[in-house]
C-alpha cells in the first residue's frame, strides 16, 4: 500500500504524524469542554426548595377526615400544634387516598410516612381506620375575604417534596397526572397569604379544572378560607390570568 | 472496507473510539453529579432521578451537537477525517444516552400512576393550543425516534438496502432532530432553569453549528472545483484543461443538471468516473489515487480507474465517463456509462 504522508485511509492503519497531532488537539479542546460544561451545568442546577420526606419515619395521627374539597386530616391540638393541624391525605404513588366516602367527617385514625415543606404537609396513608364513639371536632371555618393571589398550581404531593424539583413548567406534566390520580392541587403563592404559602384549590373536579393552568404562574381571584391551620383557596377559573 | 455484513466490523481505532467516548460520558455524568451537583450552592439537593435525567438530557445535547460538528470540521480540516470514520459510532452512543434519558423520564415522571408511564407520558399533556406551557415532551419523544431510526439504519446494510441517496436523505433528519431537541429544551428546562447557563449554552452551540456549517460550505463552494463549458462538437464539453490534474491526484468538474463527475491522473493517463462513492456519497474528487485505485477521502472504499469497479472481492461501481483530449482542454462526455463500464484511459502526450 502506498498512501500519500498527507492521505489517510481508515483501513491501511497508518495516521500521518500532523494529522495525528491535529487529532489529539481537537480531541483534548473537546473533552475538556465537554467535561467543563458538565461540571458547570451540575453546579449551576436550580435549588429545587425545602421539602421531602420525613426522616422520623411512618407516624400515627387521630382526626377528623373530611373528603372536600380534598381528603384532609383534622388534627386536633396538641403540644406541637397549639392550634390543630392539618395533614392533606395521599395513596401509594400519583392516587389519592382510597377512602370510604361514609368516613367523611368522622375521627379515624391514619399512619403513614409525611412529606414536608414549610407549612404544605401529607400523610402518604399506609393504614386507616374509623375510630367509632371518638368525639372530635373540625376546625371552624374563618372567612378572609376575597383575594388575588399569584403563584403556580401543584400537585400537593410533588409541591410537598415527593418530587425534587417538584414544580415548574418541566414538571408539568407529572402534576398533570398526580392531579388525574385525584392527588390535591395546591396554590404556591409567590409570597406568604397570612402566613402560609400554599393554599388548597377548593375545586370539586379534583384539579381537572386547573389542568391548562398547572406549572404556569398564574394570578387567581376568590375567596380564602382558614380552617385551622389550612387556607383554601375558592379562586374562579374564569377569572384566570397567565403572568408567565 | 468489507465484502460482507457483520455486527460491527470493530478494529483497533473502532475500539479506542469508542472507548474514549463512552469514558468522557461516564466522567460527565460523574463530573455532574458528584461534583457540580454535589458542590452546588443549594439547600436542598433535586432528587437522584431528577438530577440523572438533567446530566442525560444535557449530554445527549452535546453529544449531538459534535455529532454535527464533526462533518463540517473536517471539511475545514481534513486531518480530523478519522473523526469521521467512525461517526456512525458516535451517533448510535449518542441515540444510547437518549434512551437513558427518556428510561429516567418514563420511570420518574411517569411512574407511580394507575396510567402505564408510555400511555402517561404520550397523553397526560396534550395542551397544544396555548402558550406558555406548550408541552415540550413531544419534541423530545420526536427527536428521539429520529436519532432510533438513525441508529437502527447506520449499519452498512441499511446503507446498501435504501441506497446511498436514500440513505443519505434519510440520516439528513438529524439536523432535524436536533431542531426538535432545542425545541424541547427551550419549552421545558428552559422555563424553569433561573440559571441563564442553559439558555446561553443552548444558543451558543445552535449559533456555533450555524457557523460551521456556513464556514464548511463556503470552503467546499471555493474548493478546486470547475464547471464544465459547452466545446464545438456534441455530446462534449469542456471539462478542464490537463496542467489543473495533479498526478495521483482528483479534480471535481460540475456538469450542468448532472451529478459532478471526478477526473483522475495517473501515470501519464486520464479517467472520469462518478464524483459520487458507492459507499456513502462521499466526494471521491477530493480522493487519491492509491495503489492505481481511486481512493475516497471518507472512508477508503476503493475503484479502478479504468472500469470504476472496487477490487475484487468487493463489488461496488461507479459511472464511468468518456475522455479525450483537444490540444490542452480535456474534453468530457456528460452521458455517464452504465456502472462498472470499462473505458480505456486517455493517455496524455508525452
Amino acid at each position: 500500500m502506498s498512501a500519500p504522508d498527507d492521505f489517510f485511509i481508515g483501513w491501511a492503519g497508518r495516521l500521518p504524524r500532523d494529522h495525528l497531532l491535529a487529532i489529539l488537539g481537537r480531541l483534548a479542546i473537546g473533552v475538556v469542554a465537554m467535561l467543563t460544561l458538565g461540571l458547570m451545568l451540575g453546579h449551576g442546577i436550580d435549588d429545587p426548595g425545602p421539602g421531602g420526606f420525613d426522616p422520623s419515619g411512618d407516624v400515627t395521627s387521630r382526626g377528623v377526615l373530611t373528603l372536600q374539597p380534598s381528603p384532609i386530616l383534622w388534627v386536633p391540638p396538641d403540644a406541637t400544634h397549639p392550634n390543630g393541624h392539618s395533614l392533606l391525605l395521599s395513596g401509594d404513588g400519583k392516587r389519592g387516598p382510597t377512602l370510604d366516602r361514609a368516613w367523611d367527617g368522622q375521627a379515624i385514625e391514619a399512619s403513614g410516612a409525611i412529606i414536608r415543606r414549610g407549612g404544605l404537609e401529607m400523610l402518604l396513608v399506609d393504614r386507616i381506620a374509623p375510630l367509632p364513639g371518638t368525639d372530635l371536632t373540625r376546625p371552624v371555618a374563618v372567612e378572609l375575604g376575597r383575594w388575588r393571589i399569584e403563584g403556580e398550581i401543584c400537585d400537593g404531593k410533588c409541591a410537598a417534596g415527593a418530587m425534587r424539583p417538584g414544580r415548574g413548567l418541566a414538571h408539568r406534566a407529572c402534576a398533570i397526572l398526580c392531579l388525574n390520580g385525584e392527588l390535591p392541587p395546591v396554590f404556591v403563592a409567590t409570597g406568604p397569604i397570612n402566613g402560609q404559602d400554599f393554599l388548597l384549590l377548593a375545586d370539586d373536579s379534583h384539579g381537572a379544572a386547573w389542568r391548562d393552568l398547572v406549572g404556569l404562574r398564574v394570578r387567581l381571584d376568590g375567596a380564602v378560607t382558614r380552617h385551622g391551620d389550612m387556607l383554601i383557596f375558592h379562586a374562579e377559573l374564569s377569572r384566570a390570568v397567565v403572568v408567565r | 472496507m468489507s465484502a460482507r455484513y457483520e455486527a460491527v466490523g470493530w478494529n483497533r481505532s473502532k475500539i479506542v473510539y469508542d472507548a474514549v467516548l463512552i469514558g468522557v460520558i461516564l466522567a460527565y455524568y460523574y463530573l455532574f453529579v458528584a461534583i457540580g451537583a454535589a458542590t452546588a450552592p443549594i439547600g436542598t439537593p433535586p432528587d437522584g432521578p431528577s438530577l440523572a435525567m438533567q446530566a442525560s438530557g444535557s449530554c445527549a445535547f452535546l453529544l449531538l451537537a459534535s455529532v454535527l460538528a464533526i462533518g463540517p470540521l473536517v471539511r475545514l480540516d481534513p486531518r480530523l477525517l478519522p473523526f469521521l470514520y467512525n461517526r456512525r459510532h458516535f451517533g448510535v452512543i449518542t441515540c444510547a444516552v437518549a434512551a437513558g434519558h427518556a428510561q429516567q423520564v418514563l420511570n420518574w415522571y411517569f411512574a407511580f400512576s394507575p396510567t402505564p408511564s408510555l400511555q402517561a407520558m404520550l397523553f397526560t399533556d396534550t395542551g397544544f393550543d396555548h402558550w406558555p406551557g406548550l408541552p415540550f415532551i413531544p419534541f423530545g419523544i420526536a427527536a428521539f425516534a429520529i436519532l432510533v431510526a438513525l441508529a437502527a439504519t447506520s449499519h452498512d446494510f441499511w446503507l446498501r438496502f435504501l441506497t446511498p441517496p436514500v440513505w443519505k436523505a434519510l440520516h439528513m433528519l438529524i439536523y432535524l432532530a436536533f431542531g426538535l431537541v432545542v425545541a424541547h429544551v427551550a419549552f421545558g428546562a428552559l422555563q424553569s432553569r433561573s440559571q441563564p447557563l442553559l439558555a446561553v449554552l443552548v444558543t451558543a452551540v445552535s449559533i456555533g453549528l450555524c457557523a460551521l456549517h456556513l464556514a464548511a460550505g463556503r470552503k467546499a463552494v471555493l474548493a478546486d472545483r470547475v464547471t464544465a463549458q459547452p466545446a464545438d462538437t456534441t455530446p462534449w464539453v469542456v471539462a478542464t484543461t490537463i496542467d489543473a490534474i495533479g498526478e495521483n491526484r482528483g479534480l471535481v468538474v460540475n456538469l450542468p443538471d448532472a451529478e459532478a463527475v471526478a477526473i483522475f491522473r495517473h501515470n501519464g493517463h486520464l479517467s472520469a468516473v462518478s464524483n459520487l462513492c458507492a459507499h456513502q456519497n462521499g466526494p471521491l474528487g477530493e480522493g487519491r489515487v492509491v495503489d492505481g485505485c481511486i481512493t475516497c477521502p471518507w472512508h477508503g472504499f476503493q475503484y479502478q480507474l479504468a472500469d470504476g469497479c472496487a477490487p475484487a472481492p468487493f463489488t461496488e461501481r461507479l459511472a464511468t465517463y468518456r475522455l479525450r483530449l483537444d490540444g490542452c482542454n480535456v474534453l468530457l462526455d456528460p452521458v455517464p456509462n452504465p456502472p462498472g463500464t470499462y473505458v480505456a484511459p486517455t493517455a496524455l502526450p508525452t
